[in-house]
């Protein structure tokens, strides 16, 4: 109950901050749209609510067609990174793990790209196939990098990191080669390997959806297993958990969000490192309470950074990916330097 | 599965665990009954850890082991792990994890993934937390806390999953002498209530002082098993031990007392 209590706060405040920075990501661009009207044309989109406000048809197309795909990207990007990120570092027992360090983006982004120049079919987005092989992608790396940092029966956590940086650095130079190589089909790879949200559209988050949703579930039912997997692997079975099936349905259900999120945005680091460190020192360290308010908070917090990425500059984008990175590397270093207290 | 008192709960019989080519422990019969408390006692490298640990999951060993009348390998995980609780010599504790919440932990063998935490399940924690003596510190951080809080911590956490058979790997160890008393207590309060309790010592006077039984290994055997009087004695110590130890009794009680011979000189 105490538990529950302590959750709910926490929740309700996430919520609430995701629909301001949402509102706010709707207001910003090269056309400025009042707050109110621009909340107005969103909810207007939602099936069982009718608001006709009073804006030109532009602000209509504005926010339908081109600010609010955008958004729900980057609500569905932000939580499948940073509830990815929680999952990882929970089956590793390693607060640096996330999706990008393992090499598992860019595994995926090589998925994607392989997807890309088959002569599998692809809709006008160049889309259809590219969530699924992106998820072949990320399971084969994950698979690899768990082997490659194996030693003696446990996972060595910084032989981890270093196979998922080897790995991604590997997948990355395939994705570039091909890119180079592939001709005028190849280019869409470009974007998944700067990463960002530019070319997003309605389509891609709908096919992409049900991968981040179908992950989330997993990841909601198996995250009491994951707080006891945070004991070492004798403890956990003595509880009576079967701790390779955990890890194998934890990986593959948190590898499913990871890849939809490469899908549809492309590389972006860092989101599954620095959101649930966030959300674990304000909060505790509890997958029940860790896995919900990472979701929120990676969802909110890619929002802003994406609004920040097409505007700062604007009209040019700042690729999404090249901020996280800028943010998030530090924060790395630091989680780095104070790894041992986490650790031990 | 329940067992009345005096009921065995744990039947090993003939136990060989190999491990890097050579035999750890070698044809090592225990029997735990409910209600009593068994201590496991022996030199370093007797094989007492690796005795209770492969009780604890019955893996890579040779040899019939019987949970309340099952073979240990015929039990599913789960129920095993309602009725046999372990602690290790030094388990790992996250060290960002709460003491209630490791402690809540020994109720995941009886919720599963989904069942939610009942106000039976909350009251079990607490008195678990009570009893070790962690109340006073159970919303601190694992990471903060000193070796022998640790080691009630873990207690705490096996007096949680409400096991009939708790397996403690020297549970003593680090802990200052009134709460080593206070834990033997607590192990006998415990075992009173009908559990079992198989327990590694290191220190044989306070084995034979708590113990309704004792099992000296040495070199993977058993030298002796009996009443703490029949195998603290002097002939199985100096076997056990060698000549640097020496076995007194107690003046009053009677119960062995082992101190260096140079001292009792």
């Amino acid at each position: 109950m105490q538990a529950a209590l302590g959750t709910v706060g926490p929740i309700v405040l996430g919520l609430a901050l995701l629909a301001c920075v949402c509102v706010f990501a709707l207001t910003r661009g090269a056309a400025p749209i009042p707050a109110g009207t621009a909340a107005a044309l969103a909810l207007d989109q939602l099936p069982w609510i009718t608001f006709t406000p009073d804006a030109p048809a532009t602000w209509q197309r504005i926010i339908v067609d081109v600010r609010l795909p955008r958004v729900a990207s980057a609500i569905l990007v932000g939580a499948a990174l940073s509830g990815s990120g929680a999952a990882y570092q929970g089956v590793f027992r390693n607060p640096l793990a996330d999706p990008f360090l393992l090499g598992i983006a860019s595994g995926a982004a090589l998925g994607a790209s392989l997807a890309i120049v088959s002569p599998l079919p692809i809709d006008s987005y160049g889309f259809g196939w590219v969530p699924a092989s992106a998820f072949a992608g990320a399971l084969l790396t994950v698979v690899l990098v768990t082997l490659l940092a194996r030693s003696g029966g446990d996972v060595d956590g910084v032989s981890l990191i270093l196979a998922g940086v080897a790995l991604s650095s590997i997948c990355s130079a395939v994705s570039s080669f091909i890119l180079l190589t592939g001709g005028q089909k190849a280019q869409p790879i470009f974007a998944f390997i700067f990463g960002g949200l530019n070319t997003v559209s309605w389509t891609r988050v709908v096919l992409a959806a049900p991968y981040v949703v179908g992950g989330i579930a997993v990841l909601g039912i198996t995250s009491r297993a994951l707080d006891v997997l945070q004991l070492d692997e004798e403890q956990a079975e003595h509880l009576g958990l079967h701790v390779t099936r955990t890890k194998v349905i934890v990986l593959a259900a948190a590898s499913l969000m990871a890849a939809a999120a490469v899908a549809v945005a492309g590389i972006i680091g860092f989101v599954g490192l620095m959101v649930p460190h966030a959300v674990r020192l304000a909060w505790g360290g509890g997958f029940r309470r860790l896995l919900p308010l990472s979701l929120i908070y990676g969802a909110a917090f890619l929002v802003l950074v994406d609004t920040f990425a097409r505007t700062v500059i604007g009209p040019q984008e700042v690729p999404l990916g090249i901020i996280t990175a800028f943010i998030g590397g530090p924060s790395f270093l630091v989680l780095m330097r104070r790894r041992r207290r986490w650790l031990l | 599965m329940t067992a009345p008192l005096g009921a065995p709960l744990l039947e090993a019989r003939d136990v060989t665990v190999r491990a890097g080519g050579r035999d750890i422990v070698r044809n090592v019969s225990i029997e735990v009954r409910t209600g009593e408390i068994v201590g496991l006692v022996g030199p370093n490298g007797a094989g007492k850890s690796t005795l209770l640990r492969a009780l604890a999951g019955a893996r890579h060993v040779s040899g019939d082991v019987r949970l309340i009348g099952t073979p240990m390998g015929a039990v599913d995980r789960r129920t095993r792990a309602r009725l046999v609780a372990v602690v290790e010599q030094l388990p790992e504790a996250p060290p960002a994890m709460t003491v209630r919440e490791l402690v809540a932990l020994g109720r995941f063998p009886h919720l599963g993934l989904l069942r939610r935490q009942s106000a039976h399940d909350q009251n079990v924690i607490e008195g678990a937390l009570r009893r070790a003596g962690c109340d006073a510190f159970a919303d601190r951080l694992l990471g903060t806390l000193s070796g022998g809080e640790r080691r009630r911590v873990f207690i705490a956490r096996a007096l949680a999953q409400e096991a009939r058979l708790l397996l403690l790997d020297e549970p003593s160890a680090n802990l200052d002498a009134e709460a080593q008393a206070m834990l033997f207590e607590l192990l006998r309060a415990v075992a009173t209530e009908g559990a079992g309790i198989l327990v590694v010592v290191h220190d044989l006077t306070s084995a034979a002082a708590s113990c309704d039984r004792l099992v000296l290994l040495r070199q993977g055997s058993v030298l002796a098993a009996g009443p703490p009087h029949d195998v603290v004695t002097a002939e199985h110590v100096l076997a056990a031990y060698g000549p640097h130890v020496s076995v007194f009794e107690h003046p009053t009680s009677g119960i062995p007392i082992v101190i260096p011979t140079a001292a009792a000189r």
